[in-house]
């Protein structure tokens, strides 16, 4: 018997269609994208199940004959292109001929038309499932068309088990929605999952509008529009302020040709337009459309059509970032760093707020405990300590309130500078990590062998400390250093349990999209662990029940932070456990650390700076960021040529 | 425009003004206070375009009625180091001349017209309340107002007088305010308004310590108020403030009755072993005994018990002390009481006084 053969057809379709449906967003995709080039004004969607029981497509477009839907189902059968030139002028959405094909192989299908232009009497019905094809029969149907696919995979087990929730699943499909949705403000869309109403988008023609049905006022607002005609090419769209970076960039959509593409050089020069405008750990919103001559672009390169190719990418990559850049010079630049964002710098509630803040830093320093008793001092001279008894880093944490001196005596100020030379030998044990990094290292500090206690430290800009160790000058990033100590107090408590949430008196109304909600409410254990309850109040809305105390006693505004940890959920969707948890840990230090332009009282700048030696690792931030820059004293001589 | 005015009175006016007065506005004229002699009196006028005050002088002597714009700052420094007991403030147009013991200062000020219009009102208003009174009710709600923009208006203290009774309240969304005064006598209209923290405070300094009565007026859009020695004006944070009586717990089945000075002390105690993540302090509450507890898992233990009278089934529930002392230190009375309905995840009621209701959410602690 030989051991090649041709594979038989069911088979080919059965391997086709692993390349184009994936998973039950993929058949929505294949079917809207049908629909929208069968000239439909109106789509309904409805799943089950998240997809996996039923996904069905609704249309008003010009239907079918039928002798064609007697082809229907037939592989590589398309009405969309006849000849190899069409391949490169290509102006639908589909073209492969492969869609319909690879659905009804791995499903259930049924396709119900009836033509537009009165022509084949009251319409026809034709069924599929796998490789039987059941002959068309008529049937009677409005105009238009409804395909329906039951029970994906059914003839795949291994595919249907790696599907994931239907939550998820119905995660990727509005994500769809939204791809399909965005180009075609015309077409009104509606989506219906298990019978109930998720989305309705009126198919007014504004983009502004399409854009909040989709993903709530709060990320319409303040988009600014853009539309430039250069060449040949005509860029439009909407861009998000400078000042409105999320954090992730989940919201960033371009289409070539009203079809959604993901192209890195496109990523590149989004991210360049907005270099220098925004922080650069955030990321802008943009929606971006590119119209380009059809035979410019060449979308026969991925069967899901995601990755196109340009005949000329650079060209492209350069305009495109001229008219973004151009467009985004126009606007107020960088977002100003504001002192009390909501009060006049008298406003007595200002002033509370900034007081409970500082009140709050106190308060957390005052909690850690005395750190080593001040005998390993002794070595350093008697001096010094009868000269600033209450600088020492012990007495501070008892009673830093007392110390109303930011000025050490001149004495120690010569200690420290002469301590490398005289500490030579400790300088190797300073260095090295903290071998005990299980301990709570808070209560056994690690021995930080000649940290003068009186070091003298400066905040500079409100945004930087500048202070000094036996080696050198340091210039200490105070959001970063103290981002990294929160984190580390949330590792641990976490670790031991659930953080503390506030309950609220009165729930907080928190606008955000299907998908975000769906995320949120999916991760439900999780969000338990950190003090969060949600309860969804239908449509686009939630309710938060209740919030954690680190957060809300910082007054960090709940809408942004659960938006930004519905990014973070949607980035990190693969991660799960501890991955996943350090991300939203680091968030949720970043949010409640102390910011740039925050001023601090000596005593603050001294325990952050003592902190600084208790962290376990204290030099970067937890995402990656230094806290601390050091200017050693040889590269000083060096500079000051000294040598 | 001159007037000899006694230096203190003039300072104390001063203080409130420049307190309105918005220090960085990039137009100057809105850096400056304006002074109107006129029938006896020096009037002080100050604006942010948000609040505005009148604020009168009486102890003045005016040689020449007119008005005057200066830079309020300025002015006020002046006035600080002016050395003794009256001064002569002299205005010749623009220019404003100060002389005081051996000193004389000239200040170039702005045309008076160009200074924002002050609404002012004659009339009785819509109620009259007395300043003590309104000291009180500010003490106990203004702090659980919220400082930071919400969905609601609670960015402020919600006025609502009726008959013969003024209530105000205030709410962050975890905590609800509400207290009650009685007015001189019956109010000529209901009126509900939500006034911003800034005039509160203000409010609370301009007419703090005096035994006047003041007399309310709310419109559509603003409230003025006025005491013998002040006029205040404020906009009104505009939208709606929430339905405070859903969250206010009616079937009670718990009811503590607690002594408020030991308490404070209690949560004080229990507080000082708290993290800053969570600052959470658990309260058991048994028949005789409270027993109040706290754990910083890096720190250590703290274990407070004090007496106390209480009826229904044992309760474990866990506060942000900071919301329990910030109404136990304008309790009214020594005696509370604190009620509580089923499970521990549903708001607590405490009553501080006959006049005094408030309401706090609970932090799950685990």
């Amino acid at each position: 018997m030989p051991e090649i053969h041709l594979l038989p057809r069911h088979l080919v379709n059965k391997i086709a269609a692993g390349e184009v449906i994936e998973r039950p967003a993929s058949v929505v995709k294949e079917l809207v994208e049908n629909a929208l080039d069968a000239g439909a004004t109106a789509i309904d969607i409805a799943i089950e199940d998240g997809g996996k029981r039923l996904i069905s497509v609704r249309d008003n477009g010009k239907g079918m004959s039928q002798e064609d839907l007697a082809l229907a189902f037939a592989p590589h059968a398309t009405s969309k292109i006849a000849s190899d030139e069409d391949l490169f002028r290509i102006v639908t959405m589909g073209f492969r001929g492969e869609a319909l094909a690879s659905i009804a192989a791995v499903s259930h299908a049924q396709i119900v038309t009836r033509r537009r232009d009165g022509q084949g009497e009251s319409g026809f019905d034709i069924r599929c499932s796998g490789d039987q094809v059941e002959p068309v029969k008529p049937a009677p149907s409005a105009v238009g068309t409804v395909v329906s696919a039951r029970d994906l995979f059914f003839n795949i087990p291994a595919r249907r088990k790696f599907l994931r929730s239907s939550e998820t699943e119905v995660g990727h499909i509005t994500e769809q929605l939204s791809r399909l949705a965005l180009p075609r403000c015309d077409v009104s869309f509606a989506l219906t999952n298990n019978g109930r109403s998720t989305h309705r988008l009126v198919g007014s023609g504004s983009l502004n509008q399409r854009v909040q049905e989709l993903f709530g006022e709060d990320l319409a607002q303040g988009l600014v529009a853009l539309d430039v005609n250069e060449r040949g090419t005509r860029v439009s769209g909407l861009l998000g302020s400078p000042a409105a970076g999320r954090a992730s960039n989940r919201w960033q959509y371009f289409f070539v040709n009203g079809r959604y593409v993901r192209d890195r050089f496109f990523s590149h020069a989004l991210k360049e337009a907005y270099r220098g405008l925004m922080d650069p750990s955030r990321s802008p919103v943009a929606f971006v459309f590119i119209e380009i001559d059809p035979a410019e672009v060449d979308v026969n390169v991925h069967p899901a059509k995601i990755e196109v190719r340009f005949r000329n990418g650079q060209v492209l990559h350069q305009q495109l970032l001229s008219c973004m850049r151009e467009r985004l010079r126009g606007l107020k630049s960088a977002p100003e760093v504001n002192l009390s964002p909501d009060e006049k710098p008298l406003d007595a509630a200002g002033e509370q707020r900034r007081q409970s803040l500082k009140q709050a830093l106190a308060d957390f320093f005052r909690s850690m405990p005395p750190p080593q008793s001040r005998l390993r001092f002794g070595s350093e001279g008697s001096a010094e300590r009868t000269a600033s008894p209450d600088l020492s880093p012990a007495s501070l944490s008892q009673s830093h309130a007392a110390d109303d001196s930011d000025q050490p005596p001149a004495g120690s100020r010569d200690e420290w500078i002469k301590a490398p030379a005289t500490n030579q030998t400790s300088r190797g044990t300073e260095l090295e990590p903290s071998a005990e990094a299980d301990e709570p290292v808070a209560i056994a500090p690690p021995e930080v062998p000649g940290f003068s206690p009186a070091l003298p430290a400066l905040q500079v800009h409100d945004s930087y400390i500048l202070t000094a160790d036996e080696e050198g000058v340091l210039i200490i990033d105070q959001h970063a250093l103290h981002e990294r100590v929160l984190f580390e107090e949330l590792t641990r408590r976490i670790a031991a349990g659930a953080l503390a949430g506030q309950r609220l008196l009165i729930p907080q109304v928190v606008s955000m999209d299907e998908a975000d909600k769906t995320r949120l409410f999916e991760r439900g254990e999780l969000l338990d662990r950190l003090g969060i309850e949600l309860t969804d109040l239908g449509p686009g809305k939630l309710a938060l029940q209740r919030f954690p105390m680190l957060l809300s006693g910082r007054n960090v505004a709940a809408d942004d932070f659960l938006r930004d940890l519905a990014d973070l959920l949607a980035e990190q969707e693969h991660s799960d456990g501890p991955q996943l948890l350090q991300a939203i840990l680091s968030t949720i230090a970043c949010k409640a650390a102390i910011k740039a332009g925050d001023p601090l009282t000596p005593e603050e700048i001294q325990s952050l700076i003592r902190h600084r030696s208790l962290a376990e690792n204290a030099s970067s931030c937890p995402h990656g960021r230094p806290t601390t820059l050091k200017l050693t004293l040889a590269e000083l001589a060096k500079q000051f040529k000294r040598t | 425009m001159k007037v000899i005015a006694q230096t203190a009175a003039l300072q104390e006016a001063l203080a409130l003004a420049s307190s309105i007065v918005a220090l960085r506005t990039p137009k100057p004229v809105l850096q400056c206070v304006k002074l109107v002699a006129a029938g006896g009196t020096l009037t002080l006028l100050a604006t942010d375009l948000e609040i505005g005050g009148r604020f009168v002088v009486s102890q003045v002597e005016v040689a020449k009625e007119g008005e005057a714009l200066v830079p309020v700052a300025k002015l006020a420094d002046i006035v600080r180091e002016a050395g003794a007991d009256t001064l002569t403030i002299s205005v010749e147009k623009e220019s404003c001349q100060i002389t005081a013991g051996g000193a004389r200062f000239k200040l170039l000020g702005f045309d008076p017209a160009e200074y924002p219009a002050i609404a002012d009102f004659e009339d009785a208003g819509d109620f009259q309340v007395p300043s003590e009174a309104v000291a009180g009710l500010i003490d106990k709600t203004l702090f659980a107002a919220a400082k930071t923009h919400s969905h609601y208006a609670i960015c402020g203290v919600l006025w609502e007088a009726a008959a013969k009774k003024l209530q105000l309240v205030a709410t962050d969304g975890h905590r609800l305010a509400i207290a009650k005064a009685g007015l001189t006598k019956p109010a000529t209209r209901d009126v509900s308004a939500i006034v911003p923290n800034k005039l509160m405070s203000l409010l609370q300094r301009a007419t703090g310590g005096t035994e006047d009565t003041l007399a309310v007026k709310v419109t559509e859009t603003q409230i003025l108020i006025r005491s013998a020695r002040a006029v205040l004006i404020s906009s009104l944070v505009q939208g709606h403030f929430p339905r405070y009586s859903d969250v206010v717990p009616k079937d009670c089945v718990r009811k503590a009755i607690i002594n408020a000075l030991d308490f404070g002390h209690r949560i004080r105690q229990a507080a000082l072993l708290t993290t800053e993540e969570s600052k959470g302090v658990r309260l058991a509450f048994a028949p005789e005994q409270l027993t109040l507890t706290s754990r910083s898992p890096e720190t250590g233990e703290a274990e407070a018990m004090m007496p106390i009278k209480f009826t229904g089934e044992p309760l474990e529930i866990a506060f942000n002390p900071a919301f329990l002392t910030d109404a136990l230190k304008v309790s009214e009375t020594d005696e509370i009481t604190m009620e509580f309905t089923a499970g521990n995840n549903k708001p607590a009621l405490m009553k501080l006084g006959q006049e005094f209701t408030y309401v706090v959410m609970p932090v799950d602690l685990r």
